[in-house]
């Protein structure tokens, strides 16, 4: 790719996991990508453009990662980008409370002879905590501009803009740390014979790594070169006996510590707030009840406080049906295309809208918990249980950003290491209940459940989490019997969530959700409309019509689980398009009722077949984005079918369970 | 003079210095790379001697959970 005539300068942003990468990527470009305070938020690349006076910049937002040797999918993404694609700076982001750990990748980007300014971020948390760094010495040591931000709070963001622009201009000066004499002859030997690549890197650096036996370098050298580095490689291992990775990393920190003994003092070593925080919730006996404790008010308050809100918008919508109705009546359009607006249109997407206010809380709550860092702890609390099951604590990570879309967290699955943890962790997450099944269940909770809201629906998405870990145990007792890759975390110290992050979060949210109301939800509307009103002449929304004939089709399927009616059949087989759907088409199918769904679910459903159908709207299917995510991430089309088949038939087991014991419940 | 144990067997509040790491070459290397490395000092913050271990290292402000299995490849030399 060449560079076009308008001289964009290419800045990538690299740095540890979890250092405010995408924070200061949001600062920079005025983004609101998806932050939260622990590591693996960010799998995929994200660019973003600034203009800073007369220059064009794009911004590449890499995922974080502690080195680049490339194990995860996630890490491949940052390495691959750095070694292959062309950016004029690298913007290396490091947590300035963390910087002895976040040097040894600063390290490694110039020994690849990156052109690289330096982020202090977090510098406000470091003066706190008492931490001292020389600037000066940093640059020096490392032939890079440090500039201290918060990007929080947008600290610091002009004079890195300008740092890099500068860099941009300025030779770029060589950097090359020793390894020892025999070491250091090799990589000279090595670096005589390389064959020109077009990886963008240092000579030595690649020979560094084709020592290392970097397979993906290796790849692209020939034959004579790796004759030679095989030899020097066992060479040298022999010599000091141990692996020439060990040896790398080991002379890369012993060269950083004697750098750190003179740049950075800490002045602040007492027990931190963070620390005793900690001692309660990562608990080994309480930890785990706490966080089902904390789940369970997250759920609470998200109805308490909803509650009044949904009811304006119930309000608002009816009145809005109503003056429609008189206003089309009144320009004398009735009949089929008044019923497609008030039927269709406002009954289906308003029905969805309704749950706007439960949506926005629910992520207010989920947000919060990121940001602090406490989400961090409980994939620490649950690598106990996964662990007792043979399975990774690394794959509820992604299950974290499940309960937001299984999209994402189906990609997120790239941040596990093997490629069975990575299958095993998408199979596993659309059963975590994603905002989009919300509204199925605040619709049934509201009409059966009234006083235990708030119960029902943390029982629902706990046992989405049960399945999600029931299915990785299953698969991984079936398909692959390996050891699974251990878990490796920071945790992060507990920190004040940001207003404006929080802002940012839930209002993403938000918007997305009304971007999908006026999209699908609402071409799903009109399909189902169009369904119920087909073929002519047929009684609107019965079991004669187009819907009603699938319905019934289906129905028999689910007669053991309580709901066997067409229209419970019709709404989850839409569902599938986007579960908010299967609300959409309850609506559309009882809007001829002036009462309201509430009101009328009663006399299609009891509490025993409103339970069961929650169940099922929880685990029968992913919908069409998450099946398709599924097939991309894992390559084939035939986990794809897999996760359908299989998760049709959990749910379809697990609603007739719920339906049976419920009625000899007496329910 | 201490004898070197492996780091799953430390109690919480236990320090040392990390003697050696074995281990496939996997997770050999992500655990260099996040900073594990023989002569780095550690800190056990919290072993519950099941699930996953929490330590420190060196006075960084983050703490790493470990997994047991991993905790089993690390040898410490207890101050």
């Amino acid at each position: 790719m060449s560079r076009d005539a308008s001289r964009e300068t290419v800045i990538a942003l690299v740095g540890n996991p979890n250092t405010g990468k995408t924070s200061l990527f949001n600062a920079l470009t005025g983004s609101k990508q998806h932050v939260g305070n622990w590591p693996g938020v960010t799998v995929e690349k994200k660019e973003g453009f600034i203009q800073h006076k007369d220059r064009k910049i794009r911004l590449v937002d890499l995922p974080g990662t502690y080195g680049l040797r490339a194990k995860s999918e996630d890490e491949k993404i940052a390495k691959n980008y750095l070694l292959d694609a062309e950016s004029d700076v690298v913007l290396c982001v490091c947590d300035s409370t963390n910087i002895e750990r976040n040097l040894y990748l600063l390290l490694q980007l110039r020994e690849m002879g990156k052109n690289t300014v330096l982020a202090l971020n977090m510098a406000d948390e470091a003066e706190k905590k008492g931490i001292k760094i020389d600037v000066d010495l940093i640059n020096e040591s490392f032939g890079v501009t440090a500039i201290k931000t918060v990007a929080t709070r947008k600290q610091g963001t002009k004079e890195l803009l300008q740092a890099s622009l500068l860099a941009e201009s300025q030779k770029n000066e060589d950097f090359a740390i020793s390894y020892g004499e025999v070491i250091d002859e090799a990589l000279s030997d090595i670096t005589k014979i390389i064959p020109k690549t077009n990886l963008r890197s240092n000579l030595r650096y690649l020979a560094l790594r084709l020592l290392e036996g970097d397979s993906d370098i290796e790849k692209l050298v020939d034959e004579k070169t790796l004759t030679l580095t095989a030899k020097l490689r066992e060479k040298i291992e022999k010599l000091y006996d141990d692996d020439i990775s060990s040896l790398v990393a080991e002379a890369r920190y012993k060269y950083l510590s004697s750098i750190i003994q003179k740049a950075i003092r800490r002045t602040n070593t007492e027990v931190s707030w963070s620390d005793k925080l900690d001692r309660i919730f990562t608990h080994k006996k309480l930890g785990i009840p706490i966080f089902l404790l904390i789940m369970f008010l997250v759920f609470q308050l998200t109805n308490t406080l909803s509650a009044p809100l949904v009811e304006w918008i119930e309000n608002g919508f009816a009145y809005l049906s109503e003056i429609t109705n008189t206003a089309l009546t009144n320009v004398g359009i009735d009949g089929v295309w008044s019923s497609l607006i008030s039927d269709g249109i406002i009954a289906g997407v308003g029905s969805v809208l309704t749950f706007l206010p439960q949506i926005a809380l629910l992520f207010l709550g989920i947000s919060i918990l990121e940001d602090t860092g406490y989400m961090a702890r409980v994939t620490y609390l649950m690598d106990k249980i996964m662990q007792s099951m043979g399975l990774s604590g690394k794959a509820f990570i992604p299950m974290i950003l499940g309960f937001g879309c299984n999209v994402t967290a189906v990609m997120a699955s790239r941040t596990l290491e093997t490629k069975e943890d990575r299958i095993l962790s998408i199979l596993a997450n659309p059963f975590i209940s994603c905002s989009a099944r919300l509204p199925v269940y605040v619709l049934f909770t509201g009409a059966f459940f009234p006083k235990h809201q708030g119960l029902v629906l943390f029982l629902i998405y706990l046992l989405g989490i049960i399945m999600a870990i029931f299915t990785s145990w299953l698969f991984k007792k079936i398909l692959f019997k390996g050891k699974s890759s251990p878990l490796v975390m920071e945790l992060p110290p507990y920190r004040l969530p940001s207003f404006k992050n929080t802002w940012n979060q839930v209002a993403g949210r938000v918007q997305t959700f009304l971007t999908k109301a006026g999209t699908v939800i609402l071409g799903a509307s009109v399909i189902i409309w169009a369904l119920a009103t087909l073929p002519s002449g047929v009684e609107y929304a019965s079991e004669a019509s187009l819907l009603g004939r699938i319905g019934s089709l289906i129905a028999p399927l689910f007669s053991l689980a309580g709901f066997g009616t067409w229209q419970a059949a019709a709404a989850l087989s839409f569902g599938v398009l986007a579960k908010e759907v299967v609300v959409t088409s309850l609506a559309v199918l009882f809007s001829t009722s002036e009462a309201g769904l509430p009101a009328i679910l009663p006399m299609h459903f009891t509490s025993a077949s409103a339970l069961s159908f929650m169940v099922m709207s929880l685990l029968y299917m992913p919908c069409a984005a998450t099946l398709g995510a599924i097939k991309r991430e894992t390559g084939s089309r035939k986990w794809m079918i897999l996760s359908m088949v299989y998760s049709l038939v959990i749910g379809l087991v697990l609603s007739v369970l719920v339906y049976q014991v419920a009625i000899r419940l007496g329910w | 003079m201490n004898k070197s144990v492996y780091l799953s067997l430390m109690n919480s509040g236990q320090k040392g210095t990390i003697q050696a790491i074995d281990g496939g070459e996997r997770a050999h290397a992500r655990l260099l790379d996040i900073g594990f490395y023989e002569g780095e000092t550690i800190t056990i913050i919290e072993n519950s001697f099941n699930g996953p271990i929490i330590v420190r290292l060196g006075s960084a402000s983050n703490k790493i959970a470990l997994g047991m299995g991993l905790a089993q490849k690390i040898m410490v030399l207890p101050a």
